[in-house]
């Protein structure tokens, strides 16, 4: 019997908090507050990759009737910062200005109007003359590090950039063991290279704030945000204005995958609230979500790796360049992710890091989910694979002889924290095992694999591939949450928690109730207002359900404790003579006081005082939550093009808060890592213009495209999360695309090094593959391995 | 994007009243019909028209006649969803219905109509952009400008054909039958396209598609294979049609072949006609009907996938349609 049995409220399929608001529409997102004369704001954007802005003329678009306010780089005062969304101090270097006198990329801000109606502001951006000189441009992150290249930042109040005039946002390297020495004793060593390109969230609700001034003279902004705290604080100094004059509400939201980390849009509608005293709303356009927001950011990756005469693993070196676009934003933390949970999840003496993120005149990385994970792991899983065909051994038996274990120390823990040194951990739980065995088990891994290669056109394999992610960032990321006891035996739970519509509120009411034994529904969850709720650093890394569920079941403990008191009190009978059971105090002889009768006592009858509690909560170690997800893939040899039949994730988030909930993240975080796999990139002309710009062109897998999608939650007890859970938000996001490309090398035999795999690709391999001897001096991967 | 500019729209309840309104706001009038291509254009301001001609309510537009036997007439405002659907239409001309379910999705197919696909805009990475986006750059010649940017230098607009029934439509020796101030006009489906991005047709500015006439499906079979990135949504990037009669003794009576989604216009392979008809299919015929298809799919690069591999899908579909209607192992 599992131990989450035991429990009442958590381990079920309790319906949404949220769900009857959201499927009834009554106005719970951001867009759905209409305010009296309110303002809508546009961007003028750049159209150019790099360029100087000589001259901006706003005289014309100053005269059109119903312009409110217009801001530029003459009328906004030049503060640098990062629009990261990181907590203090920021990891990312302050590189940008809400406007600058430079361009770094299409798409780049150059000014923005607030006008009367969506029409005068886009009038009013026409009539803006700008005179750009143009500046060479730098797309590749390779040639951007050469001698001469153009520099992209070379303004001189930019704060911690690593080597400005190389363009290199940061560089970090990393060990464990003598690498070199492992490799150069190892009986073979194989080197591959990967590519990962740019792909973008596309949420369905894009990027949009609201900002308007109390009647207090505060600027209260209801954005979208996955970061309502950080959001402040970062406004606070970009705005130049005490934090204390700002109050950022946080609604319902359509979805984050960490494109709302980013503080994009919040400054321009509080700058304009602010200058002209009137509410204004700012939502961005597809178009501009596709270019103008911010992106995975695109890794080429070099693995090293030496087996020893028995095949095991000896040593592993990665080298990262990643391209971190116009802006440093998350650079340095998402390589530290990227390497810390890729090097980690096999058991290998020897390990090294080596990862530098350069600029280009691209569009900017940012934090998306699994956060460098993905781009980890795919070179990783890919490379596993490889080398267990090439071994002739099993994949599945390869992983599981290396995997990681339960009480093994985390090797790269205490050298990649957060963009500092970390913490040495231990793994506590670890399903990993059987997430291997039940996914292999669910695929039918052993009959398909031992299938004999068809000759036909369709031809099918399977592949897999395993991943661990983090619940929260270590010894970082703190939450906080707050209790309070009604009459009636209801509770209020304010949180600083960010429910992206991930279901974090419905989490947060499980653990609560589950502490206190009461019903889910009476707890009412307040959730993301920096005036009203206590701090949380928000809704990124993992990090919800372990420290914000953390958070609550603390303070739901102390108020139990609270409640104890005072009912044994009034059963007048020792503490230690009673228990809490189903919102009631029962004394051991059988007599019980309600809840709600406590709560009167408290507050009215004699030695009043509130029932109530503020609990924070931080870890020194994440818990990895594991995965093993399986593709069974069909492709066609004469096309190339790939279809996904099944796609089996076996995961383990420790004890599911809500399973129903955990699947959902399963399937969508699948969804959008098969996207990432097969068909979704972003692609640029040679001068840096994007050219997808809607979802007709941006490949977002539709219902059609995607297989039958089976999701295992293998329960595991972790000790340290609020009763036994870890993280489920990002980790099945990790593994889709290698487990796709392991199965098409399966069922053809061409591996594909480069995302997302695509039948032009795959058929060009195929085409490679039957002429095999023709030199191809091109394609470095086609060098053999080294004996 | 930029929300719909105001415009009049006029609602027309026959042929003849839709006729006259076009023809009495001039170049300030487009047609609408199912709107799946005319209002995304509006809104970003790709199409600009003052005055909009609807065609829902004139009935005569939406009428399917005839049967497979003798021929069916089909309205050119029968919604794609109705084509998949109608008795006389899949029993006779299963291309039409292939090529028909596999345009976008299905809330915009309960829209769209067939003569809306027919005359489709063509399709570029450049001119397809938002208002905003085009005019920071420069606006290219096939709306405002002088310039091709997908091809500086180029004489031509090279925007792609992404009508899927067109090439359905050749494949079946479909004609189509327009109305004008002047009167009626009947054209070879394969005569209303051009080589031409921006003048990728050849109605007139006064005409109406009013009705699409298919041929008796007696002794034909046809069939439409379409190369897209994902299973829905996504517009042709390769389109292949056949039509095929064979005889009692197996022999090819009639075949066409028509492709699309390559480039500015859909075209026939005239030679496949040749080569096949009154011939027993062989797998050597069908290689060279295969490879002739490779030689003229000239495909533009102004559209996902590189060209050179959609021009290398060209007989692998060309080789499947054939195959499959012939009865072979695929």
């Amino acid at each position: 019997m599992s131990r989450s049995s035991q429990f009442q409220s958590v381990g079920r399929k309790t319906p949404r908090v949220d769900a009857e608001k959201l499927a009834l529409g009554r106005g719970t997102f951001a867009d759905d507050l209409e305010l009296p004369g309110m303002l809508t704001l546009g961007v003028l954007r750049s159209p150019h990759a790099h360029a100087r802005i000589v001259r901006i003329d706003t005289s014309r678009a100053e005269e059109l009737d119903g312009v409110a306010c217009i801001l530029h780089h003459g009328t906004v005062e030049r503060i640098a910062y990062s629009s990261a969304g990181q907590g203090h101090p920021e990891p990312s270097p302050w590189d940008m200005f809400a406007f600058d006198v430079k361009v770094r990329h299409v798409g780049d801000r150059v000014a923005a109007v607030a006008a009367e109606t969506p029409e005068i502001a886009q009038q009013a951006l026409d009539l803006i003359e700008v005179e750009y000189e143009v500046l060479p441009a730098v797309l590749d992150p390779m040639e951007a590090m050469v001698e001469g290249a153009p520099v992209i930042h070379d303004e001189e109040d930019a704060e911690r950039i690593h080597d400005a005039n190389r363009n290199i946002v940061a560089h970090l390297q990393a060990s464990k063991g003598d690498v070199e020495e492992a490799l150069s004793s190892a009986s073979r060593v194989y080197e591959r290279t990967y590519e990962m390109g740019y792909v973008q969230h596309a949420a369905i609700e894009p990027h949009i704030a609201l900002a308007w001034m109390d009647e207090d003279d505060r600027v209260v902004v209801r954005t979208a945000t996955q970061v309502p705290f950080h959001c402040r604080r970062i406004l606070a100094r970009v705005l130049n204005i005490p934090l204390k004059r700002i109050r950022v509400l946080k609604p319902r939201v359509g979805g984050g995958f960490g494109g709302k980390q980013e503080i994009l849009i919040e400054d321009l509608v509080a700058l304009v609230a602010l200058r002209t005293g009137r509410p204004v709303r700012y939502e961005m356009t597809r178009a501009e979500e596709l270019h103008a927001a911010r992106t995975r950011h695109p890794h080429r990756t070099t693995l090293r790796a030496g087996v020893d005469e028995d095949g095991r693993l000896v040593g592993l070196s990665m080298n990262i360049l990643e391209n971190s676009g116009a802006y440093g934003c998350h650079a340095l933390t998402v390589m530290c992710v990227a390497g810390d949970k890729a090097l980690s999840l096999y058991r290998i003496p020897a390990l090294s890091l080596d990862a530098i993120a350069v600029y280009t005149n691209l569009p900017v990385g940012g934090a998306f989910r699994g956060y460098g994970a993905p781009q980890g792991f795919f070179p990783l899983e890919s490379l596993i694979d490889e080398i267990a065909n090439d071994l002739g051994k099993d994949p599945l038996e390869y992983r599981r002889d290396h995997a990681i274990r339960s009480g093994d120390p985390l090797p790269m823990s205490k050298a990649l924290g957060e963009g500092r040194e970390g913490f040495e951990q231990t793994i506590g739980s670890s399903g990993l095992f059987e997430c291997i065995e039940t996914g292999g088990a669910s695929i039918d891994w052993k009959t398909k694999r031992s299938r004999v290669p068809g000759k036909g056109r369709f031809r099918r394999g399977v592949g897999m591939a395993c991943a661990m992610q983090g619940s929260g960032i270590p010894g970082i990321d703190m939450a906080a949450a707050g209790l309070k006891m009604n009459e009636d035996g209801s509770f209020n739970l304010t949180a600083g928690a960010t429910d992206i519509g991930t279901g974090a509120d419905t989490m947060l009411a499980q653990i609560v109730a589950e502490a206190l034994t009461c019903s889910v529904e009476d707890v009412l969850v307040y959730t993301s207002d920096t005036d009203l709720t206590p701090f949380d650093t928000g809704a990124y890394a993992s990090s919800t359900t372990y420290l914000s569920g953390g958070a609550a079941k603390k303070a739901a403990e102390d108020v139990k404790e609270q409640i104890t008191v005072r009912g044994a009190r009034m059963l007048e009978v020792g503490v230690e003579d009673v228990h809490v059971e189903q919102a009631h105090v029962v004394s051991t002889d059988g007599r019980k006081v309600s809840f709600s009768e406590i709560c009167l006592d408290t507050l009215y009858v004699e030695e009043q005082f509130q029932i109530q509690a503020v609990a924070s909560h931080m870890s020194y170690v994440s818990p990895p939550p594991f995965a093993a997800q399986f593709a069974e893939v069909e492709v066609d040899v004469e096309t190339g093009i790939v279809r996904i039949l099944r796609f089996v994730s076996a995961i383990d988030c420790g004890v599911a808060v809500n399973p129903q909930m955990a699947e959902g993240q399963v399937e969508g975080a699948v969804v959008q890592g098969l996207g990432y796999a097969i068909s979704e990139e972003m692609i640029f002309t040679e001068d840096g213009s994007p050219v997808l710009l809607d979802l007709q062109d941006y490949h977002i897998p539709t219902a059609r495209d995607l297989p039958e999608l089976v999701g295992h939650l293998v329960e595991t007890y972790e000790e340290t999360g609020p009763f036994g859970a870890k993280a489920v938000a990002e980790i099945p996001i990790d593994a889709p695309a290698p487990a796709v490309a392991n199965a098409v090398f399966d069922a053809v035999g061409v591996r594909i090094y480069s995302l997302p795999v695509t039948p032009e690709k795959v058929w060009r391999a195929l085409q490679r593959k039957g002429r095999s001897f023709s030199p191809d001096t091109k394609d470095k991967n086609r060098a053999t391995t080294r004996s | 994007m930029l929300r719909l500019p105001p415009f009049r729209y006029l609602s027309p309840r026959s042929l003849e009243e839709a006729v006259s309104m076009l023809a009495d706001h001039g170049p300030e009038a487009m047609l609408v019909a199912g709107g799946t291509d005319v209002y995304p254009k509006m809104r970003r301001r790709q199409f600009e028209p003052k005055v909009l001609v609807g065609l829902a309510r004139v009935g005569s537009l939406r009428e399917v006649r005839g049967t497979p036997t003798e021929g069916v007439s089909i309205g050119a405002g029968v919604t794609l969803t109705q084509l998949t659907r109608q008795a006389e239409i899949v029993t006779g001309y299963s291309g039409v219905v292939e090529g028909a379910e596999v345009i976008s999705t299905p809330q915009l197919r309960n829209m769209g109509t067939i003569g809306g696909n027919l005359l489709v805009d063509t399709r570029c990475t450049y001119y397809d952009q938002t208002y905003q986006w085009r005019k920071s750059i420069d606006f290219c010649m096939k709306k405002e400008g002088s310039t091709c940017w997908v091809a500086p230098g180029s004489p031509r607009c090279l925007a792609v054909t992404s009508t899927d029934l067109a090439p359905v439509m050749m494949s079946l020796g479909a004609r189509l039958r327009f109305v004008g101030p002047e009167g009626e006009r009947v054209l070879d489906a394969a005569d209303l396209y051009r080589e031409d991005g921006i003048h990728y047709h050849t109605r007139q500015p006064g005409e109406i598609l009013a009705e699409i006439l298919l041929p008796s499906a007696e002794g034909w079979s046809s069939t439409y294979r379409k190369l897209r990135r994902r299973e829905a949504f996504d517009f042709p990037l390769l389109g292949v049609a056949v039509g095929l009669r064979t005889g009692a003794g197996g022999e090819i009576e009639d075949v066409r072949i028509a492709i699309g989604g390559v480039g500015s216009a859909p075209q026939l392979i005239e030679e496949a006609t040749e080569i096949l008809c009154g011939k027993q299919p062989s797998e050597e015929l069908i290689e060279k009907v295969a490879s002739m298809a490779f030689r003229s799919s000239k495909a533009l690069d102004n559209t996902d996938l590189i060209p050179i591999y959609r021009k290398k899908m060209a007989p692998v579909f060309v080789r499947r349609a054939l195959r499959g209607l012939l009865g072979l192992s695929p």
